[in-house]
């Protein structure tokens, strides 16, 4: 074991780091007449975002908010949404809202980044699905529209605030065998779950690793971590699986700021030890690309 | 202590306050204050020939006494806190662009007439024209918030172009006359001839009313940005019962004679109860 | 009666051929004089400008369209209020001053001589009673004749007493001259919503046409010798590819003395509705070859103004732009009147492009005697932008970071960015802001510093900023009296009503009495002001 690395109970922590991104990214606060059609709206427009190579970006429900906490007094979910540069983030914002917000029953759609930087355009883009007949109303200072559809009326905020966050914060969990190691990173991802975070993969989790490149074409920008395989243990010189390792997981993350990312990154690694990951590790590029480094050797304490 | 300008008698004509607000006595005292000139009537005299002056200047105002006959209180102000302690006379608050007045009595007509921004509260009722444009004017009010528990007078919110004029009480007639967009909220409803020219505003009114025949009846729905908007008159102070922020409105659509982009919205109890 | 002795100031007096002559210039009862005795009050205007006071040839400040304009413009009012003094009344600016106002800030411009170019002669007493209630300046007013009936008919049947009509209706009206608006245009958009197409489109019900009105009252005026000749704004004010119209109507005037107003409005190349083009070069070529006629520009400055005109066709087209307030107005027989607070925006392609051929006019080689100073206030923007008009012209280096701030694709379009550099001398400003309009308006005793001359005195610091010096005068004095110093009024009078007048056959009432009695709600007799308070008292100008 080298210099940094260290058990918590049966799990050994490697000396690893995660290595992560500033990324531009939103808050949106999606509301409805119940719980159930908050969520729906949430899951459609946070589907199809689980890499911003893949999908142009990364999102995520970050919460669930009660009634007592929305703009309209009904039930809601914040979603995080998080691109390249803010214009990026703009252009995600508008698709989504568009097609999964608006098109919800009873949604409606708010700003939960007042503060922001900068500002992209929601409502004031929307609006000409409105023909015409859409108007607006300002509310404390704040521009609302309201497009007439066929339920009645969709309220949309006319803009939301977009600030720089973290992205690619990631932990790996390593299990005896894939329902070990799954239960380990869904512990993980449970408790790692919170205000600020977005864990953009399906149920927060991914299975399909990547490294940039490939062996063997130059075209193909990504292609499977072949070192984190373990059914390819034995076939490739380098790989990082080791003895008794039979699954291997990845939990990757997006926060609002660094302190959010390496609170939540905490929170994973001490669940996973507590839900028996063999060997928890983190992934990065050699630390020459990313501004921010989370070295598991600095998340020992519990939360 | 706070700047506070108690008024001695009734002057001999009405009196244009303007020139003191926060911003022009903060860090004055009460000699230098005394010493403004005011109009009254076709004169100017010194505020402390009407005023008995004490206190500094900061960012809070005060005025006290019988403020029937002072006009234009806070009229053009750009921001700090101006607290009428009693009733006042016309205009206060007319055309402000910040800041905050709070009046504890009534006020008379044109207040916070084309207000630009910042807020007034009433906590008694309001003369006519309240938010309203000055005649000639055609886009009145552009933004701010008027506040006002009691009633209001005839014409509130005329020629509004945005901004919200919220009434706990009732509104007279001719509520939103000629407005051009905004909002008129008054919570126990509005006289005849609402939103007589309206173009985009919207007009609320939380009795039965029938509208000019200038406006045509919907849909009775559960509007969104309705319930944002009483939301935020009970942040104001407003009491606002429960079932306006759940229950359905009628939306009447209005004045045929402007292309019928405005709305009467109006309370509609009955339903509500059986559903 | 005041002697004042003004020392050491360079004289711009371009009427007398002198060019910043430093002496001194000597007042005493009204009038400049050779010299004053030693009890003379002296006025130092070392280091000053001293010129003849100006002289605005057109200019609209009384009247029912400016009362209107005024009654439409009671926010723009409100927001400029003037406060009363033991020597002022109070009133309010903005756009279209009240009449005191306009009086005080004429004068505190430095203007002594202001013209009212459209008062409809029915309106004859409400025009007298503003402008007796506009005080400091000498003010006259310019009758509209151009959509009368009665002259249709007069015209129509060739009337030998048409001469004798107009003569009588500068008698009946105190009237100084005879203007013409949209000649047989308004009557045709009063009958129908119709336009004029050309000159020779006839007009319904007279059987006159445009060109017609136009040559027989041009030339009526023109032997009835009045001292201004007839002063037209054309058809088709404002229309691409009205410069047409504009030469064809030079042209109907032609070898007849005549000014021409706000010329830059009607200088528009291009198809009536298409993009509008420059035609100012070709407008001043023909100017250059006819010394019988003179211009004023009607310069617009881009920001806020009011269009207030008795071409009633043009408020229709400008309220369809804007949909906002606007008023419209039919006088009975004579004419229409239209009112549209409008504003000139740097970045519009018309409008920087109305504001470049403005600056056209002004600079591309014009003779200043004939090209003179308007904004046709308050249609192109108010008399108190004349400053900064001003400078515009004297200083090139302003003038380009101007050009920089209007609409390209429109400037571009001008001939401005062909390396013009040319600068008005402060003579130049003389000619074309008072001596040049005081000649034309045939006002003998203004527009210089002769002696002999009305002592209308305007004197300036000589300011870098041009518009800073043009905006305050040092000291303004009128009528012998000085009136403004330093920008404040010292003295309050009334000023001159100043009347044009030509002998005419008095039998010509037996022709006009029944044509009245057939379209005029108003009895013929009650027609003529009479009323000694309006009336008098009048300097009035002969005609020659
Ligand atoms: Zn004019």
């Amino acid at each position: 074991m080298s210099d940094g690395a260290y058990r918590l109970g049966d799990t050994e922590v490697t000396d690893e780091f995660a290595e992560a991104f500033p990324m531009r990214y939103a808050r949106v606060v999606i509301t409805a007449a119940t719980d159930a059609w908050a969520l729906e709206a949430a899951r459609s427009m946070t589907g199809f975002a689980t890499s911003v190579i893949g999908c142009k970006c990364e999102a995520a429900i970050e919460r669930p908010l009660d009634a007592g906490e929305t703009p309209d007094g009904r039930p809601g979910i914040a979603v995080l949404l998080f691109a390249m540069d803010s214009e990026g983030v703009g252009e995600r914002i508008l698709e989504r809202v568009g097609q999964s917000v608006m098109t919800c029953p009873t949604s409606a759609c708010f700003d939960g980044l007042p503060d922001g930087e900068k500002r992209v355009a929601v409502g004031s883009a929307l609006r000409y699905f409105g023909d015409g007949f859409q108007a607006s109303k300002v509310v404390a200072g704040e521009r609302f529209w309201r497009i007439p559809v066929m339920e009645g009326e969709f309220l949309c905020c006319e803009s939301v605030g977009v600030d720089t966050g973290v992205a690619g914060g990631n932990l790996v969990f390593l299990g005896a065998d894939d329902a070990h190691a799954l239960v380990a990173a869904q512990a993980a991802a449970d408790a790692m779950r919170g205000p600020g975070i977005a864990l953009p993969f399906p149920g927060g989790i991914v299975r399909s690793g990547s490294k940039v490149g490939s062996l063997r074409s130059s075209s193909i920008p990504a292609t499977t971590n072949h070192r984190m395989a373990p059914t390819l243990r034995a076939q490739v010189d380098d790989s990082f699986v080791p003895d008794g390792v039979g699954a291997v997981f990845e939990i990757v993350i997006d926060g609002v700021s660094e302190a959010a990312v390496r609170e939540c990154m905490r929170r994973g690694l001490h669940a996973a030890a507590d839900a028996g990951a063999l060997q928890v590790t983190a992934a990065n590029f050699g630390g020459d690309l990313g501004p921010f480094h989370f070295p598991l050797s600095e998340l020992r304490d519990p939360p | 202590m706070t700047l506070t300008l108690t008024a001695l008698t009734s002057p001999p004509a009405r009196v244009d306050l303007s020139p003191l607000v926060p911003e022009t006595t903060r860090g004055r005292s009460a000699i230098e204050v005394a010493g403004t000139a005011i109009r009254c009537g076709r004169d100017r005299v010194g505020v402390g020939e009407l005023f008995a002056v004490s206190g500094y200047g900061t960012d809070e105002l005060v005025l006290r006494g019988e403020l029937g006959r002072i006009d234009r209180i806070g009229a053009g102000m750009r921001g700090g806190r101006l607290r009428v302690e009693g009733s006042c006379g016309d205009h206060v608050g007319a055309r402000m662009t910040g800041g905050e007045i709070v009046i504890d009595g009534d006020a008379g007509a044109f207040a916070g007439a084309e207000l630009r921004g910042g807020l007034v509260r009433i906590e008694g009722s309001a003369g006519a024209s309240a938010g309203a444009g000055y005649p000639g004017t055609r886009a009145g009010m552009s933004g701010g918030e008027i506040v006002i528990a009691g009633d209001a007078g005839q014409e509130a919110g005329a020629a509004m172009r945005r901004g919200l004029v919220a009434i706990g009480g009732r509104a007279g007639d001719g509520a939103g006359l000629r407005m051009l967009a905004g909002t008129v909220i008054a919570l126990r409803g509005v006289g005849a001839e609402a939103g007589m020219g309206n173009k985009r505003g919207s007009i609320v009114s939380g009795r039965p009313l029938r509208p000019l025949p200038g406006y045509a009846r919907a849909v009775r729905y559960r509007p969104p940005a309705l319930a944002l908007q009483l939301r935020r008159l009970r942040e104001l102070g407003l009491e606002v019962p429960d079932a306006m922020l759940t229950g359905a409105w009628t939306r009447w659509a209005g004045d045929r004679l402007e292309l019928s982009r405005g709305e009467i919205l109006i309370f509609d109890e009955e339903e509500v109860a059986a559903g | 009666m005041t002697e004042i002795r003004i020392t050491g100031g360079a004289i711009h007096d371009p009427a007398n051929e002198v060019d910043g002559e430093v002496r001194d210039l000597c007042l005493r009862d009204g009038r400049i004089v050779d010299d004053v005795g030693a009890q003379a009050r002296t006025i130092d205007a070392r280091g000053m400008v001293v010129m003849p006071g100006g002289v605005d040839i057109h200019a609209h400040i009384a009247g029912p369209k400016v009362t209107a304009a005024r009654r439409l413009l009671s926010d723009d009012r409100r927001d400029d209020p003037i406060d009363r003094t033991e020597l002022l009344r109070s009133g309010t600016g903005g756009l279209v001053p009240s009449t005191f106002a306009t009086g005080y800030r004429y004068s505190l411009l430095g203007y002594t001589t202001v013209v009212e170019a459209a008062a409809p002669p029915l309106a004859a007493r409400h025009v007298l009673a503003e402008l007796r209630d506009t005080p400091m300046i000498d003010k006259a007013f310019l009758i509209l004749m151009g959509n009368n009936q009665v002259l249709f008919e007069l015209i129509r049947d060739g009337s030998a007493h048409l001469r004798d009509a107009i003569a009588w209706w500068l008698q009946a009206t105190g009237g100084y001259g005879v203007k013409l608006v949209n000649p047989g245009g308004v009557e045709l958009f009063k009958q129908s919503n119709g336009v004029i197409e050309s000159l020779d489109d006839t007009i319904a019900g007279f059987a006159v046409t445009p060109r017609q009105v136009i040559e027989a009252i041009g030339s009526a005026v023109d032997g009835l010798g009045l001292p201004h000749p007839v002063h037209v704004h054309a058809n088709n004010l404002g229309v691409a590819g009205n410069a047409a119209t504009t030469l064809d109507t030079m042209r109907t005037l032609d070898g007849r003395q005549a000014h021409f107003a706000h010329l830059q409005f009607h200088s528009y190349g291009g198809e009536p509705g298409g993009p509008m083009r420059s035609r100012a070069p070709e407008l001043l070529e023909h100017l250059a070859a006819h010394p019988e006629f003179t211009v004023d520009v009607g310069q617009v400055m881009f920001g806020d103004a009011v269009t207030t005109t008795a071409d009633a066709h043009v408020s229709t087209v400008l309220r369809d732009l804007d949909g906002g307030k606007w008023l419209n107005h039919d006088t009975e027989v004579e004419t229409g009147c239209g009112i549209v607070p409008y504003t000139y925006q740097a970045g519009n392609y018309v409008h920087a492009l109305q504001w470049g051929i403005g600056l056209e006019l002004f600079l591309l080689g014009g003779d200043p005697w004939q090209v003179m100073l308007s904004t046709d206030h308050p249609n192109g923007g108010s008399f108190l932008s004349y400053p900064k008009l001003i400078r515009l012209l004297m200083d090139r280096g302003y003038r380009e970071d101007q050009l920089g701030r209007a609409n390209r694709r429109a400037i571009r379009r001008t001939a401005l960015l062909d390396d013009l550099d040319r600068e008005y001398t402060l003579n130049e400003i003389a000619i074309i802001t008072r001596a040049a309009p005081a000649r034309r308006l045939g006002l003998r005793d203004k527009g210089h510093l002769g002696v002999g001359a009305d002592a209308d005195v305007t004197i300036y610091h000589d300011r870098e900023d041009r518009e800073e010096m043009f905006s305050t005068p040092r000291y303004v004095i009128q009528g012998g009296e000085l009136l403004v110093e330093d920008g404040d009024l010292r003295r309050v009078q009334d000023g001159l009503l100043l009347s044009g007048r030509a002998p005419f056959d008095p039998a010509v009432a037996e022709v006009l009495e029944p044509l009245f009695g057939e379209r005029y709600t108003v009895a013929f007799d009650h027609y003529p002001v009479r009323d000694p308070a309006l009336r008098e008292p009048a300097r009035t100008v002969e005609a020659s």
